[in-house]
């Protein structure tokens, strides 16, 4: 978890990924200096967490053979073998089930430490 | 230096409404200036003038602040808190002097407090005896300056010397506050300031907490003395202020910029500072009403304790919520005193529901909640545990007050929020009982826990029903309300999920069935309260196994009306659909027909044991496919969840149905006409539900049910030679040829004895094919593709159906059935025809296909054709120019080192094609090549199907070509993005796991040549190889990247 109380785990989604090769490039080219991109980082941390608990609805069950699960250092980890995950609220007629070998699902405690 | 006058019209020219075109370069111009050893000198000079703008005095203002973070030295520092808190101070003066005319002076001031911020922080990020100078309290040193008369410039240094450490008591700083309402605003603006750009500032260093300690001692006692001081002169002073409401909304933000404040400091420091008086404030004043106003601060007071509960509760110490609850609630969990306040709570609710200030209403009812769950835990412990001390008849008279405030008699969503935000409530008291530990239950505890959670159920179930849905449908212009209640009856779902834990089926699966079953549809059926109900058990059920649970089909077949009810739900659904075409009547039929035909598909293992229910179900559906397929209809959803529904039941039941074959080819016959309104969607589904009756057909033998094959291939064929201009018709027709075969695969394990025992004499007879079947498929096919073999979407289903067998195992019989030479004709005739960029897609994917099924057959000759054939051939030119045909090939070759690797190491192509064009593509820019081609090397540097043989080759010719795969990767890694560098860091890790030696010598080679860093170049060598090819190498990766590209390590 940042300084900031927000984790920083979204910026190896898709899009943080893309925001920090941008932020590279312009750093690279001169136009901006470093502490800025980092600011822009911590106020991504913020925005994604805050977007992902205020206006987010979806929801997504799966049923599975739990195969590892573990706490350390306040994250919870599961490994679910032959699973089958069912997307809520998908428009998809035709069928919304996925079935994969191994999911792994990465959980962090929302509150911020201390709480 | 330019002239100020210069500079001054630069600055106007900057900010004016219409810039010039070369505003980039005045920019630029200005920020060298700004930077610049004359940037202190400029912004005094910017700043002394009162003739220049607030444009010209704000920039002074900012080149302050380019200054303060650039420059390093304490001497500076000191000159720039000089310069900064004298402008502040003299500017102040000009704006108390007449507040209304100089209002615009806000922006300079609040930008030369945020520089004064920025100088606090820096002279106490430090243990005092390092920094500048002591300055303890920014807000005192403000004061005493201001009450200063003005000073000549030589005595300054002084007097602000001595008045960094000056302080201001009580008395004089309430003095100074009510000396005038603008100096009031100052103080409590700058208090603001500090506070904001403190908690902006926490988000970037660590270790602040001697800065929090000088806050905590000084700026906090100050500034919480002239917070209280004006909250409680709003209290007692209302009539008088309501004419001033911008000192208000002052006061409110700053309260909430040090709540923000606190909420983060204290964790972080020593000491906690405590908000207590100011809380107790802001509860008297959200309870203060006032005509004509009525309740003049208590929305902007629920709004600030709203955020409070939803972000950090216990700001609040645990006698403030306790009487926030008493206010809230009028009975609190842990005394038997009712409060006397909760009157405030009911009067301010009814003014909101009277007036219709629904969004007031919404942030009380997401505050209350909020609050609830902060001691959601307790009150779970509280009521179903033997904790001492509890007082049971209170608890209850509290969860009493709950369910009433969760049957908050409005309309859900559109007036009121109570039900919907208490749904997380009751889940999570739910889930609370559930993971507590049986023995610390009271005996009385299961009773009490049913009761609570069955009330809860029946409260919610008129809650979410439809004709809900209807008003909100009837009020809102826009979706955002109907997604919302959707959403909403989502949440109920899974609150019934957890309910069933508590409650069981026999009270609540069985009463939802019993319920909907206890309503006679000739007596005139509430239509909304059944969908509700099925709503709810369509959830229910679908998390059992029917078919293992003959005690619930027992209940769903002794409820009489039950199936009638749901199928005259989806009836109406479907007609209402057809007669009127009003968007809420369509939201709302469709609505009806989503949860009859969710509920039916459900429940079909039931029909499957009672053939007259089955019947009376597939004639309804029928019916209901029949009315609901009109050409004229906007949106044909019901009619594909009707199609939907059919064929899940046909799936199911698809042995029951098999005396229907004979009617069902009949409607399918007519389904497949050109003419029939029945849409694509349709013909596909119903088509895949005939093919799995006919599957199940086999108790006559395979003759017969090769028969019904024979005539539904036929009409087929006869429906694209009777329309072979209409592509899109001639493509429906080929689709349900494709699903026709998915149906016929046998499903899972077959453990029907009669199957079993007729396995071989199906196997035979498709082997032979009397009825030629597959020469019909073929011939079929390649009629088709002469007419549209350019086309990629007939290619994809053309493949589809010829490689329909090629996952089944050998045992298994299909009519599908096709020999391997067979199908690779096929698509070398569609390779040949076809765009690359559409069709090969399809081609390659039954490729992959083919050397899965056929691995053990196929030679490196083989793979060679195919290789030749598909990309290298006629295609080779595309391929080389388009990244995603390039993605493809080096895929098909990766899925061949995937089954089997020495098909392509031992093909002719390895050395002279794959193995130096793959090289030449690792420095690619597009991803998904780089993907690709990463996962390619690291198959070939390590890969566990090799075989022995496979082995020796590729350790040779790996030798051989380490140093260039080497140069080629970290060429390719070096200028590459962030975000792609685990793909290169992958191979890397497979390089020193598999040839450390080597690897290391190839390193050292070419590390010096891509870029003079040789510190990063050593510790990378050496981190990869201590990490040994684990996950940590993608961090010694990482880091020489970043050092070796000049760019910060940011943590990742």
């Amino acid at each position: 978890m940042s300084s900031s109380g927000y984790y920083e785990l979204y910026r190896r989604s898709t899009v943080g990924a893309t925001l920090v090769d941008a932020l590279d490039t312009l750093i690279s080219d001169g136009r901006i200096e470093a502490s800025l991109a980092m600011r822009v980082l911590d106020t991504f941390d913020r925005v994604v967490a805050d977007a992902l608990r205020d206006k987010t609805q979806s929801k997504l069950t799966f049923k599975g053979h739990l195969h590892t699960y573990r706490f350390c250092d306040d994250v919870w980890t599961f490994i679910i073998e032959d699973c089958n995950v069912k997307l809520d609220q998908t428009e998809d007629i035709q069928g919304n089930t996925v079935v994969v070998d191994k999911l792994r699902i990465v959980a962090c405690n929302s509150k911020k430490s201390g709480e | 230096m330019s002239s100020i006058q210069g500079v001054v019209e630069l600055i106007e020219s900057l900010y004016s409404p219409h810039p010039p075109p070369n505003v980039n370069q005045i920019q630029q111009q200005l920020q060298t200036i700004q930077k610049s050893q004359d940037g202190l000198r400029l912004a005094n000079e910017l700043l002394l003038h009162n003739e220049l703008s607030n444009n010209v005095k704000y920039f002074g203002a900012l080149t302050y602040a380019v200054q303060l973070n650039t420059s390093g030295h304490d001497d500076d520092l000191w000159e720039l808190f000089r310069g900064n808190l004298l402008h502040l101070t003299s500017i102040s003066r000009t704006y108390a002097s007449d507040p209304s005319a100089n209002s615009s002076l806000l922006v300079i001031i609040k930008k030369l407090m945020s520089n004064l911020a920025l100088i606090f922080f820096k002279a106490n990020d430090r243990q005092p005896e390092e920094s500048f100078n002591r300055w303890d309290n920014p807000i005192e040193t403000f004061i005493n300056l201001f009450s200063s008369p003005e000073l000549s410039s030589d005595k300054i240094d002084g007097l602000l010397a001595d008045m960094l450490v000056a302080s201001v008591n009580y008395q004089n700083l309430i003095q100074f506050v009510e000396s005038s309402e603008a100096l009031n605003l100052l103080i409590l603006l700058f208090s603001e300031v500090i506070v904001e750009d403190l908690t902006k500032a926490q988000s970037q260093k660590l270790n602040l907490s001697h800065l929090h300690k000088v806050v905590h001692q000084n700026l906090y006692i100050s500034a919480m003395s002239v917070i209280n001081h004006n909250l409680e002169k709003m209290l007692f002073t209302y009539d008088q202020n309501s004419s001033r409401p911008t000192l208000t909304e002052n006061v409110f933000r700053c309260v909430n910029a040090w709540i923000s404040y606190t909420s983060i400091s204290r964790n972080l420091s020593e000491g906690r500072m405590d908000l207590s008086e100011t809380f107790e404030l802001l509860i008297r004043l959200m309870c203060t009403y006032k005509p004509p106003q009525s309740f003049p601060y208590s929305s902007t007071v629920v709004a600030i304790f709203g955020d409070i509960f939803a972000n950090d509760p216990t700001l609040l110490n645990y006698e403030l919520r306790s009487s926030v609850e008493g206010l809230f609630l009028g009975v609190s969990q842990n005394s038997t005193s009712v409060s006397g306040g909760h009157e405030w709570m009911l009067q301010y609710m009814n003014y909101l529901v009277t007036n219709e200030i629904y969004e007031d209403l919404k942030d009380l009812a997401l505050c209350v909640v909020d609050f609830l769950q902060v001691s959601n835990l307790n009150v779970c412990n509280k009521l179903f545990t033997s904790v001492p001390n509890s007082d049971q008849r209170n608890l209850q008279q509290y969860v009493k007050v709950l369910l009433q405030m969760t049957n908050f008699s409005l309309t859900p969503v559109l007036e009121e929020f109570f039900s919907v935000r208490m749904v997380d409530f009751w889940l999570d008291l739910c889930d609370g009982y559930s993971n507590l530990v049986p023995e610390t239950l009271k005996p009385e505890t299961p009773e009490l826990a049913a009761d609570i959670f069955g009330q809860v159920i029946q409260i919610y179930l008129p809650k979410i029903s439809l004709s809900n849905k209807q008003k909100i449908l009837q009020n809102d212009e826009e979706d955002s309300l109907i997604h919302e209640f959707d959403d909403f009856r989502v949440a109920v779902l899974d609150l019934a999920e957890s309910a069933w834990s508590v409650l069981g089926n026999d009270k609540l699966t069985d009463k939802l069935i019993a319920s909907i079953g206890e309503i006679n549809p000739s007596s005139g059926v509430d239509l909304f309260q059944v969908e509700a109900l099925s709503y709810l058990l369509q959830k229910l059920l679908s998390d059992m196994t029917l078919s293992e649970c003959p005690w619930m089909c027992d209940t769903l077949g002794s409820s009489s009306f039950f199936l009638p009810n749901i199928l005259l739900l989806i009836k109406t659904g479907c007609q209402q659909e057809n007669s009127n075409g009003s968007k809420e009547a369509h939201i709302l039929s469709t609505d009806f027909v989503k949860t009859g035909t969710s509920l039916i598909g459900t429940i079909s293992a039931f029909l499957k044991q009672d053939s007259q229910k089955l019947g009376e179900c597939v004639n309804t559906l029928f019916q209901c496919l029949e009315s609901c397929t009109n050409p004229s209809a906007n949106d044909s959803k019901v009619e594909l969840l009707v199609t939907k529904c059919i064929s899940e039941v046909c799936e199911m039941c698809r042995q029951e149905l098999t005396s229907y074959l004979p009617t069902f080819t009949k409607v399918h016959r007519a389904m497949l006409q050109r003419n029939s309104h029945v849409s694509n969607f349709t013909r596909q589904k119903f088509t895949r539900a005939l093919g799995y009756i006919i599957q199940s057909f086999i108790n006559d033998g395979p003759e017969p049910q090769a028969q019904f094959l024979s005539q539904i291939i036929d009409v087929i064929a006869d429906g694209i030679n009777e329309a072979n201009s209409d592509r899109d018709h001639v493509l429906c027709l080929l689709t349900c040829f494709s699903e026709l075969g998915s149906a016929m695969v046998q499903p899972g394990e077959p453990d029907d004895l009669l199957y079993l025992s007729q396995l071989s004499v199906f196997l035979n007879f498709w082997t032979q094919d009397p009825l030629q079947l597959r020469s019909k498929t073929s011939n079929l096919l390649e009629h088709v593709m002469s007419q549209y073999g350019k086309d990629p979407e007939f290619i994809e289903v053309g493949c589809l159906i010829m490689g329909k067998s090629l996952s089944l195992p050998e045992e298994k019989p299909h009519f599908l059935k096709f020999q391997m030479q067979e199908i690779m004709d096929f698509m070398v005739r569609r390779s040949s025809n076809c765009e690359p960029t559409t069709g090969l897609p399809y081609i390659a994917y039954h490729l992959e296909k083919v050397v899965n099924q056929y691995k053990s057959t196929l030679t490196p000759q083989d793979f060679d054709f195919m290789l030749s054939e598909f990309f290298l051939g006629q295609h080779g030119p595309a391929v080389a120019a388009d990244p995603d045909l390039s993605q493809l090939m080096v895929n098909f070759i990766n899925s061949v080192m995937d089954t089997r690797p020495g098909l392509a190491i031992h093909c002719e192509h390895w050395t002279t094609f794959i193995m130096p064009e793959l090289l030449k593509l690792l420095p690619s820019k597009e991803r998904f090549t780089i993907s690709a081609v990463t996962k390619f090397w690291t198959k070939v540097v390590n890969n566990k199907k090799f075989t022995r043989n496979d082995e020796i080759t590729i350790r040779e010719q790996v030798s051989s070509v380490g140093l260039q795969l080497t140069q080629q990767t970290m060429y390719s890694l070096f200028h590459t993005q962030r975000s792609d560098l685990n793909f290169y860091s992958d191979l890397l890790r497979a390089l020193v796991a598999r040839y450390p030696l080597p690897f290391k010598q190839w390193l050292m080679q070419v590390l010096p040549q891509l870029c003079d860093n040789q510190p990063a170049h050593h510790l990378l060598i050496e981190k990869l190889f201590i990490t040994r090819g684990s996950r940590a190498a993608a961090n010694a990766v990482l880091e020489w990247w970043l050092d070796c590209n000049g760019l910060p390590h940011v943590s990742q």
